[in-house]
């Protein structure tokens, strides 16, 4: 007997397997619409008007031409700060990925309240993520990353990681590597990593257990990316707790009367 | 006349974990800036397990204050009708409840639902084992 629907059991396993999967995106119109908003505020935080205005695929590709290195965190900060004010935001991601977030998860979610938004430079060193894995500083195993991003992402503009078998192989071999540097670990491991081709419209899904991280950005255009975590309501959280980094967004009927039959019991 | 937001803090241990009065303050005093709202000296509840003497205190000068503003919403009391007494009270003292740490607010029912709903299911998930090295 399979409970499982064919398309949802083959995702899966593939997940269960790499510890990543590549997606399609709902609906691309909601993040086209979001990225235009993005495009119009950096405008005005920019002061870019008239001929000074780039178009908005030149902007987000070349970004490096418009917000210099030394402004970048600054200016990406303001952004982040526009962002999650809008009330939106966060039900926009989550319903842009909603059917495979539910397949990995389950369809009770605990969501992060703060989308991060990532900016990566051609050559700029100074925002980059050293090889790690999100639970060696205590966060919960329990969660998965949405990474999204807002541009095609391929070699250096993306992301790496060490799909799951290597990156296990990595923990139950940790005493070897305990002495060494987050550089030293990269470079032993360089050859079996994953470099994620992701383009427009598409996002990955992925257990922040797996090593992973990012290097200095040489192509020719810059990075944006949204990354947010998610996780099962009513699993083990770790550092990052219900109330000051997670809230619920989905509680099912039986969950909620169970929580009031235990009110009442009281 | 609201003179503003009344601190709120405590000497025993919140969601686990000690957490020095000056941090607490510091964490509070660096919420109201952001928020903008005047954070007057705040009440120290008792180290005595389950005792909410001091919160019950506050209740009497709620006339003169905008709201409360607790260090965490791990400091609310255990007992659920407690803390339904404690949203009714300020509700019609028409003062509101706000939590530095997490950054939330209370200011409507649903405002009051999404507190509640995280604490029952914080309560319920217990904390994640990261003792990922030694299980192996």
């Amino acid at each position: 007997m399979e409970f499982f629907q064919p398309d949802e059991k083959a995702f899966n396993e593939a997940f269960l397997k790499k510890g990543w999967a590549l997606i399609d995106l709902a609906d691309r119109r909601h993040l086209d619409a979001l990225k235009t908003r993005m495009y119009e505020e950096a405008m005005r935080l920019l002061g870019l008007k008239g001929a000074k205005r780039p178009s908005e695929a030149v902007f987000f590709d070349q970004t490096q031409k418009f917000v210099p290195v030394a402004k970048l965190n600054a200016f990406r900060l303001a952004m982040i700060e526009f962002l999650n004010a809008d009330k939106l935001l966060r039900p926009a991601l989550f319903h842009m990925a909603r059917r495979h977030i539910e397949w990995v998860i389950g369809n009770e979610i605990a969501m992060q309240r703060t989308v991060n938004l990532a900016i990566q430079l051609p050559k700029d060193d100074s925002s980059l993520l050293p090889l790690h894995s999100d639970v060696w500083s205590g966060n919960s195993p329990y969660e998965i990353v949405l990474w999204l991003p807002l541009v095609d992402c391929f070699k250096t503009k993306s992301m790496y990681l060490l799909e799951r078998p290597e990156s296990e192989k990595i923990f139950r071999e940790f005493p070897r590597y305990s002495s060494f540097n987050a550089e030293q670990l990269y470079r032993k491991i360089k050859p079996r990593l994953e470099w994620l081709d992701v383009p427009y419209g598409k996002a990955v899904l992925f257990t922040h257990s797996l090593l992973h991280g990012n290097r200095v950005n040489d192509e020719k255009t810059t990075r944006w990316g949204f990354n947010i975590r998610l996780k099962g309501l009513l699993t083990p959280y770790g550092v990052k707790e219900m109330g000051e980094s997670f809230l619920p967004v989905t509680v099912r009927p039986a969950t909620r009367i169970g929580f009031e039959y235990v009110k009442a019991g009281e | 006349m609201k003179k503003g937001w009344r601190g709120y803090v405590s000497s025993r241990a919140i969601n686990g974990q000690m957490i020095p009065q000056r941090v607490q303050n510091l964490v509070m005093r660096t919420y109201a800036e952001k928020s903008g709202i005047r954070y007057l000296l705040s009440a120290t509840e008792y180290h005595i397990p389950g005792s909410f003497m001091m919160l019950e205190s506050l209740y009497d000068g709620l006339a003169g204050l905008e709201g409360l503003l607790f260090y965490s919403m791990h400091q609310l009391p255990e007992m659920p009708a407690d803390r339904r007494r404690l949203y009714a009270t300020l509700r019609k003292a028409g003062c509101g409840l706000r939590f530095a740490l997490e950054e939330l607010k209370v200011e409507t029912a649903a405002d009051a639902g999404v507190v509640e709903d995280a604490l029952i299911c914080r309560a319920l998930s217990r904390r994640a084992d990261l003792s990922v090295l030694s299980r192996r």
